[in-house]
């Protein structure tokens, strides 16, 4: 078999036209032209998204999709990418996946690139794991709480003095680049609460019998002070007609102790991970909230 | 209304010379931000001067730069040029002590977007770096002198953002503060992991020198009740730390409001009346706090 992988200019009519018609084949969506490119392009300090597809005969037959983030790490950026939109013909289905993911290892490497991370669907997730040796992280933790000033405070710790806030040796997701992207494509339906804290995310519905609820589901957040964290949460129940705000975290996030009651989340997959110029392990911290993720 | 006859109560009964067991001295620091609105800018004028009546000493402002993304913009809105911006600190240095206030986003000129604040859990070394040494080569090209003191935008501060003030020769600091409202977590690791009290001078020593740290206590409350400055700063306070020195501040904009500057006069003057605290410049301040520092310990 003679395939062709390459980086995509997603910049390009033509590439963009094969890309969402492969993707809506695949995916079974209606992507249109410049969607992909509103949802994963992102401005990096130092290398944009990057998108990698396989050709048989000249006929795109696989794709994969590399968000740049500029993640904070000690206050200094380390370029990161997530994997995703993972997808081949069912046709050509075998080790070309494989090999697209090991030329973009190869790219983002020479990137500088910290690490590769992601969290793929089940199909696609022994394939990471067992054939491209991505670490297999923990799932994430969910605390929903309800929309009730009197109730929502058993759903967070009493901050006192002899506690500790650090972000010491923690990737953070940057959500300066994050708010960007996903108002790129989201436009207003991103909804920000800024106070002494910062709290982001869009109000989603779920169908729980016969009633619509709606729900807060935040997307990241920037805990400055977190004596005010009841607050910045009070005053987002306030302003928004929701039945719960719904947060999802990565188990090692800095801030997850913040919360009480927290349970483990069936909606987070388990996060994977491949070291490429950074060195990560089981004890790393990921300060990861549901945002991040390009499914957001 | 009901608040102020509580108050009005309960003030005959408690928090009576709640502060007495304390020596204090005083500084009183300006978050210096929007100078370039012509009412705020006289208004401070004429608290300095009134300060100084009251005190005889000078009030501290710590001063945002014209370039500074909030006050730049400011500037344009209220047609201020550099030179007039320039002139007005000059007036404003002839009654009180000049220093540096820093608020830092991760891009400026995406100043009204939140979530380019930098906080005390988002910090970004080359932004931060930038814009502070950006902003002293400001002092410097209008030679107007900043005293080497810092005084922090959203109470944010880290052993990086130290470091990069102490290089830049900035050797006192007056971001540390045990007040819930002014938290930020690496102050507060700092203090509680070395059992710093409230009022308590010490050392930073950073990898280009030394900073004495003098502590942020509260606002001076410009209520009528000059007992609520009695009621906050008590509960801040340790048991048996008698010396107790350091800062109440407020904001520049904070002097419009109504009544501000007759109420926190009234405050200052209860003070040293009731307690006889001292209530000095920056210069004694600092004085003060070096030889009252005992702790000296790594800022990392």
């Amino acid at each position: 078999m003679n395939y062709d992988i390459r980086p995509l200019d997603i910049f390009d009519l033509q590439t963009q036209k094969d890309v969402s018609r492969f993707l809506n084949i695949i995916f079974e969506q209606d992507f249109s032209r410049d969607e992909l490119q509103l949802k994963t392009y992102t401005k990096s300090k130092a290398f944009p998204s990057l998108y990698m597809g396989a050709y048989y005969d000249d006929e795109l037959i696989g794709f994969n999709c590399f968000i740049s983030h500029d993640l904070i790490y000690n206050g200094e950026i380390v370029n990161c990418y997530q994997t995703c939109l993972s997808s081949v013909h069912p046709k050509h289905r075998g080790t070309i996946f494989i090999s697209l993911i090991e030329e973009a290892k190869k790219i983002l490497r020479q990137r500088g690139a910290g690490f590769i991370f992601g969290w793929p669907s089940r199909s696609s997730h022994l394939v990471y794991t067992k054939s491209l040796k991505f670490r297999d992280d923990f799932l994430g933790i969910k605390v929903n709480i309800p929309a009730s000033t009197l109730l929502s405070r058993a759903f967070f710790i009493k901050w006192s003095e002899e506690k500790e806030l650090s972000v010491r040796d923690a990737f953070l997701q940057n959500d300066f680049q994050l708010l960007r992207l996903k108002q790129q494509k989201s436009g207003d339906t991103i909804k920000i609460i800024h106070d002494e804290n910062l709290i982001w995310g869009k109000i989603r519905t779920r169908k729980v019998g016969f009633l619509n609820l709606a729900y807060f589901s935040v997307g990241g957040m920037i805990i400055a002070n977190p004596y005010l964290l009841q607050n910045t949460f009070a005053k987002l129940i306030r302003e928004h007609a929701i039945t719960w705000v719904q947060v999802i975290l990565h188990h090692s996030h800095s801030m997850a102790h913040l919360f009480g009651a927290p349970i483990h989340s069936r909606c987070f997959e388990p996060l994977i991970v491949y070291d490429l110029n950074a060195k990560t392990s089981d004890h790393t911290k990921f300060n990861f909230m549901d945002g991040i993720k390009d499914v957001y | 209304m009901v608040k102020d006859l509580m108050k009005q109560i309960g003030y005959r009964f408690l928090f009576k010379n709640v502060l007495k067991e304390h020596v204090m001295t005083l500084g009183y620091v300006f978050h210096t931000e929007e100078i370039f609105d012509e009412s705020i800018f006289d208004n401070l004028l004429h608290f300095c001067k009134e300060y100084r009546r009251l005190t005889n000493a000078s009030p501290i402002c710590a001063l945002m730069t014209p370039l500074n993304p909030r006050v730049r913009e400011g500037m344009r809105v209220h047609k201020i040029s550099g030179d007039e911006f320039g002139r007005r600190v000059r007036l404003l240095s002839q009654h009180a002590s000049i220093g540096y206030h820093g608020h830092f986003w991760f891009e400026p000129d995406e100043f009204r977007n939140g979530a380019a604040e930098i906080r005390c859990t988002n910090f970004l070394r080359s932004s931060v770096e930038t814009q502070v040494d950006e902003e002293v080569q400001w002092f410097q090209s209008t030679n107007i002198r900043h005293g080497n003191f810092y005084a922090p935008g959203w109470w944010f501060m880290n052993a990086e953002l130290l470091a990069i003030l102490r290089r830049n020769n900035f050797d006192v600091d007056l971001s540390f503060s045990k007040s819930l409202w002014f938290y930020n977590a690496y102050s507060h690791t700092i203090m509680r992991r070395h059992n710093i009290r409230t009022g308590e001078p010490f050392i930073l020593e950073t990898e280009h020198g030394e900073v004495i740290c003098i502590q942020n206590f509260i606002g001076c409350h410009p209520t009528k009740f000059v007992q609520d400055f009695d009621r906050n700063f008590s509960s801040l306070l340790d048991p048996g730390y008698r010396e107790i020195i350091g800062v109440v501040n407020a904001h520049d904009k904070d002097l419009v409001a109504a009544d501000f500057i007759e109420n926190t006069l009234n405050c200052l003057s209860y003070l040293q009346e009731q307690y006889k605290a001292r209530l000095v410049s920056y210069d004694n301040l600092v004085a003060q706090a070096r030889c009252q520092a005992v702790k000296r310990l790594s800022s990392v």
